[in-house]
């Protein structure tokens, strides 16, 4: 995944979900190739918009679009995330990154749920769904495998008991330059083109707006 | 008469149907569409979708024939699937099962906020506080906690997370606190909680004594008792006629007591190894040990105990309703014993697959229209609203 050209909300920002929706509709026909989703809010606070449901919520408005959704390592334990994202990425047929956040954990918890997660994804093999109705087989054993995770921080047996999306395992994103991470933030590919729920002015596609900054 | 249809997300649930390879329950379009005639033809209460974050592997220890089979749980997280539905339907309620044991209230206080917002009023919680050794040891657990201090860790959790969407102030209020536990400590939680309870009864007697049960027990807490949905869960088999409808089903339940994958089934549900057991031959006493309460058939057994065949008849036509028959037959049957039972509605336990939601539909919601048991389109616009509007249209 290198999407260049991207656009950032915070979840946690008051939206009208009318004005959310027409909001993205519009996004994605600007040349715009990934919509954030991101949450900065402290750890415990509700009535925010959850990213992941947001994002499942959004689909409909956005066919072409590259969602990241942020996860927060202090909000759930790295089992239920992992589900959960699959769970996202199978409707949004494999559109899927995550940015993840430390929230109140330290980097090195952090770089072992990034492991953790990645395990639990690559525990399915993506042609593991057979599906065969006349054989009455719906998936491969041999390619579904547990994880027996047993870290410092997390320990996790595995298998997810989700089949993969298609892409199996959606790329994870850091904030800053981590080891774990497949692509960060900061990275000089990514163009962070504009921030907030505010629609780009009429008439004008993200990659004028781009081009008029130079 | 309320109704709900019951079953969890994914694309394993009811995969060996025909009509699921057309529709692949990976996608949202797919969900959307018959979730759609769900709302827009039978104008049902809520879709209610289980969870258990876990692979079975009671059967040999290894997760093996319910991976090859698509049973025994290859579930989907439910709660994306609800908030791409809240955009694609207007008015049933969306019910997600979540743990109390293994999830962050604060995680959970906001998902279902988020979920009731989207749906503008139409989010349900089925609170469950998780069992066995899958989920434990996927969240780094040697064992849960036992049952009775599960509850009472529930009790406390609810009591904050409902603070916390007072709070926030949502379309509904709160969501709708569903609740499916049938232990005695489980009665008590679903009396002094649960709007929506869902149970497994498969007699009309039985049922009966569960709901005055939980009547009782609503009133002692200080609730009107009329405020609750008690809801039996029942599966389907629905012909043009009724013999058809009967021989299918016999077809079924033979077919799935000679595949091995039945048998993995029944290790599943009854959490114990049934592997390297003869089928016709008395499964020994300790295999079974402490599962009386659990299965009639294991306590009226002789002292050898029933054999494998034996038990699996009885699971299969044991512990859940099963209405067999024409549209015609099974919306008398659902009267007859709603007249019986005193109430409250069914849990359908079926597929969200066309094939299966169309007969019940166009063919078990109208005559139970004309019968006056359930009424055309929705009164009112959220989830709970709806429920009690049922409720009073049923005692007018």
């Amino acid at each position: 995944m290198n999407p260049s050209l991207w656009w950032a909300v915070d979840a946690c920002d008051p939206v009208d979900q009318l004005q959310a929706a027409a909001f993205v509709e519009h996004l994605s026909r600007t040349g715009v190739d990934a919509l954030l989703l991101d949450d900065t809010t402290p750890d415990g606070v509700s009535g925010r918009p959850d990213p992941v449901l947001l994002a499942s919520w959004l689909l409909p408005d956005i066919p072409e679009l590259l969602l990241v959704v942020t996860l927060r390592v202090s909000d759930a334990a790295p089992y239920a995330a992992a589900r959960r994202i699959i769970a996202l990425d199978q409707l949004a047929q494999g559109r899927i990154a995550v940015l993840l956040r430390p929230g109140t954990a330290t980097a090195e918890v952090t770089a072992e749920y990034a492991h953790v997660l990645r395990g639990l994804w690559t525990g399915w093999d993506l042609d593991a769904l057979i599906q065969d109705r006349d054989a009455g087989v719906f998936a491969d054993p041999d390619k579904v495998r547990p994880l027996h995770h047993h870290g410092p921080h997390f320990r996790v047996a595995g298998p997810l008991n989700t089949p993969p999306s298609a892409q199996g395992a959606p790329p994870l994103i850091s904030p800053d330059t981590a080891g774990w991470s497949e692509l960060s933030l900061v990275d000089p590919r990514i163009r962070v083109i504009g921030h907030g729920w505010r629609r780009p002015a009429p008439g004008t596609t993200a990659r004028e707006r781009l081009l008029r900054r130079r | 008469m309320r109704l709900v249809w019951f079953t969890s997300a994914g694309p394993a649930r009811g995969w060996q149907h025909p009509d699921s390879a057309a529709h692949d329950r990976r996608s949202l379009d797919s969900w959307a569409e018959t979730v759609g005639l769900l709302e827009r033809r039978g104008a049902l209460d809520a879709l209610v979708l289980a969870d258990i974050p876990a692979l079975p592997s009671a059967h040999g220890g290894t997760h093996a024939p319910y991976v090859r089979a698509g049973v025994g749980g290859i579930w989907n997280d439910p709660l994306p699937l609800l908030a791409g539905l809240a955009a694609r339907t207007s008015r049933i309620g969306l019910v997600a099962t979540v743990s109390t044991t293994l999830t962050r209230p604060e995680s959970l206080a906001r998902q279902f906020a988020t979920l009731d917002t989207l749906s503008a009023g139409r989010s349900g919680w089925n609170v469950v506080t998780s069992y066995g050794a899958g989920p434990a040891a996927n969240h780094g657990l040697e064992v849960l906690p036992p049952s009775t201090d599960r509850y009472d860790l529930a009790d406390e959790y609810l009591a904050g997370v409902q603070r916390s969407w007072d709070r926030d102030a949502l379309p509904q209020g709160r969501p709708v606190i569903v609740q499916a536990g049938a232990s005695p400590r489980g009665r008590r939680f679903a009396a002094e909680h649960a709007e929506v309870i869902v149970i497994h009864r498969d007699s009309p007697s039985g049922m009966r004594e569960f709901r005055d049960d939980l009547r009782v027990r609503a009133r002692a807490a200080g609730r009107d008792p009329d405020s609750l949905s008690i809801l039996f869960t029942a599966t389907l088999c629905l012909a043009p006629t009724r013999a058809e409808a009967v021989r299918r089903r016999q077809d079924e339940h033979r077919a799935a007591l000679d595949s091995p994958v039945g048998i993995a089934l029944h290790s599943h549900r009854l959490g114990r190894d049934l592997s390297g057991l003869a089928l016709d031959e008395p499964i020994p006493a300790h295999v079974l040990a402490g599962l009386e309460r659990r299965s009639s058939r294991i306590s009226s057994s002789g002292p050898d105990g029933p054999t494998l065949r034996e038990l699996g008849a009885a699971e299969l036509t044991g512990g859940t309703f099963d209405l067999v028959g024409t549209p015609q037959d099974v919306a008398a049957q659902m009267a007859e014993t709603m007249a019986e039972v005193g109430g409250d509605g069914f849990a359908i336990l079926e597929p969200v697959l066309p094939s299966l939601v169309l007969p019940f539909v166009d063919g078990v919601v109208p005559a139970l229209r004309q019968r006056g048991l359930v009424t055309d389109g929705y009164p009112a616009a959220t989830f709970r609203q709806n429920l009690l509007a049922r409720q009073l249209e049923v005692l007018a």
